[in-house]
């Protein structure tokens, strides 16, 4: 049986890939592609919020905060610079723009690795070290921190796209653009939501969990797997869809390394997306349309 | 009507001479030899994703893995065996054909990005692997070349190794762009339009997709072939998984028409990554900025930039005259 301090630390992963796979969700539901430069987003605000705290001497607050106003500025750039120029709605000939998509992240991570260094950096403490004992757990300050930031996040995500226009324009985008288009609806400014969306979820999560173990800059391409296949396991049925992903992914590789040792991460990462990819490509939560 | 006749010799006569530039201009400077082969390793990386991925469309990606297993051949056979090193050759690719195979095999339902995930999943644990599995592959050690490969019993320099390497890329780059042509390459290129119809058509498009998997195997193994022979060593750093990327980038950023665009991607890759490196690895900073730039101003690559280009000028001449296309 896996330990109970395991799952506190699963709890924690799972809600970081939750978080990353949510940035992923909200631009293919508004575009209908997927958004690989999410990952550089998230490594980029990790490690300004970590160079601005830690090595400038700013609090952990207006660390996070610069982290992830940079994450939002970097998603809207993507937008104007990469997506504007190379989106042809309808015309299915999606590749070129997100193998563009893929060098952006690079691009990323290496602007990244040269603004705040090449280094691994700590991560700016936002709360103390308290903690809480919970059974035979610990939970740390800091795991409660993430857990309510990531319940927040989801909470308000899950009222921008169900309760508001614009989160109604973004689902009818992603589901048919040309007739979106057709029907006047702002597909432009909806775009630029979800890119903003994208890039203040990466943000956060970069920022906040960096905290963690830390966080260096090579990281993006990682993370951006991670969060693509958290969204593919947990589909983009629902709003709910990217977070349940990314707790299984987590269950998953934490599983593996406690009773494989660490090796075994990758190993059974490329065992869960092959079995999830084969026989359940939609994810877990599916999109069901009555005609 | 004799300029017809000679046009399929254009292409093996321009590139051969083109070829034989480059052989001379290497020459036995050092610099020049590692620069020429990296750009056949990242070349002959780029071709072999040629065969599968801008034919036939499948984004299968895991090339660091390819090289690894040509590499470790040689390494392999090198230290633990006392058979010829040419002998590793074969070897290294009919072990990566299997792998390809058994890949593709698994993730045949798949397209697109899907495949690119598990593939480049598939490539991260095979790095895991060669650090993992340190009684085979000597672990982040590596292994070091006691040898080099014989002919008729002399054992070959580096500067005979950068020419063979430097040919061994142009014929393979002119091979694949005549097999671009063949009815195999013709069906394969339908099956990335419209796979269903190719089915219908009597074509076994799974068979179709492992074959051009495979050719892009074998000759990924002998893109590490290539790379470990000429350093007499292999480690699992020296071909990382980001490889699996650059060898996504290098046709775009060459152009996608001809195989010979992914020589060109290779030459400029080689010339960012390793050339213009001022500082802390920026050049792969300005490689990224320059696949990103590429891809929205000039979508058919660099050699589509020429054809454009010279279409105008030829076109600014000779007004209303015939259009190529």
């Amino acid at each position: 049986m896996i330990p109970l301090q395991v799952i506190v630390s699963i709890i924690e992963t799972g809600c970081f890939f939750g978080l990353l796979a949510a940035a992923m969700f909200v631009v293919r539901e508004s575009s209908g592609f997927f958004n690989f430069a999410v990952g550089g987003y998230a490594v980029f605000a990790g490690l300004a919020s970590a160079y601005f705290t830690s090595v400038r001497g700013l609090p952990a607050a207006a660390g996070i905060a610069i982290g992830v106003v940079g994450a939002v500025a970097l998603a809207l750039l993507t937008e104007v610079l990469v997506v504007r120029p190379m989106w042809k709605p309808g015309a299915n000939e999606e590749l070129p723009m997100v193998i563009a998509l893929v060098a952006t992240l690079f691009a990323l991570e290496q602007i990244s690795g040269v603004l705040f260094g090449r280094a691994a950096l700590p991560g700016p403490q936002l709360v103390g070290d308290g903690a809480v004992r919970l059974g035979s757990a610990t939970v740390t300050a800091q795991a409660a921190l993430e857990v309510g930031l990531t319940a927040l996040a989801f909470g308000l995500l899950l009222l921008f796209v169900y309760r508001t226009r614009m989160g109604r324009g973004l689902r009818a985008i992603g589901e048919n653009t040309p007739a979106a288009i057709v029907l006047g609806l702002p597909v432009r400014a909806v775009r630029i939501a979800s890119f903003t969306l994208a890039g203040a979820l990466a943000g956060l999560a970069g920022s906040v969990f960096a905290a963690r173990s830390g966080i260096i800059f090579d990281s993006a391409m990682d993370y951006t797997l991670f969060a693509f296949l958290a969204l593919v396991i947990g589909g983009t049925a629902s709003v709910w869809g990217p977070l349940a992903g990314g707790l299984i992914l987590a269950t998953i590789q934490s599983a593996a390394i406690f009773y494989f040792g660490a090796a075994a991460l990758h190993y059974a990462t490329l065992a869960a997306a092959v079995l999830f990819f084969a026989f359940r490509p939609q994810g877990i939560f599916m999109k069901r349309v009555r005609v | 009507m004799s300029a017809t006749r000679l046009r399929p010799l254009a292409e093996p006569v321009i590139s051969g001479a083109l070829l034989i530039l480059a052989i001379t201009w290497v020459g036995t400077d050092g610099y020049r030899q590692d620069l020429a082969v990296l750009t056949v390793t990242y070349g002959l990386i780029g071709l072999g994703l040629y065969s599968h991925f801008i034919m036939g469309d499948s984004l299968s990606i895991a090339y660091n893995a390819y090289a690894a297993i040509g590499g470790y051949a040689l390494g392999l056979v090198a230290t633990r065996t006392g058979w010829p090193l040419l002998v590793s050759l074969p070897l290294g690719i009919v072990a990566a054909v299997l792998i390809s195979v058994l890949l593709g095999l698994a993730t045949r339902r798949l397209n697109g990005f899907y495949l690119a995930a598990v593939t480049l999943l598939f490539s991260e644990a095979f790095q895991a692997w060669l650090i993992d599995a340190d009684g085979v592959t000597g672990g982040a050690e590596g292994v070091i070349l006691t040898r080099s490969i014989s002919v008729f019993g002399a054992e070959l320099g580096r500067d005979q190794i950068v020419v063979i390497a430097l040919v061994l890329m142009w014929l393979i780059a002119l091979l694949l762009s005549r097999l671009r042509r063949s009815p195999f390459g013709v069906a394969l290129r339908a099956k990335a339009q419209a796979s269903v119809a190719v089915e219908a058509a009597g074509v076994p498009v799974t068979a179709l997709t492992l074959i051009s998997l495979s050719i892009g195997a074998a000759i990924g193994s002998l893109a590490g072939a290539v790379f470990t022979t000429a350093n007499l060593s292999i480690l699992p750093e020296s071909i990382p998984v980001s490889v699996a990327f650059l060898a996504v980038f290098i046709p775009f950023l060459g152009g996608r028409s001809s195989p010979w665009g992914v020589v060109i991607g290779a030459l400029l890759v080689t010339e960012l990554t390793f050339n213009l490196n001022f500082f802390q690895g920026s050049g792969t900073l300005l490689f990224a900025v320059a696949v990103v730039a590429v891809l929205i101003f000039a979508p058919e690559g660099l050699i589509g930039l020429a054809r454009d280009l010279t279409g105008r000028l030829v076109g600014a001449v000779n007004r209303g005259g015939r259009d190529e296309r």
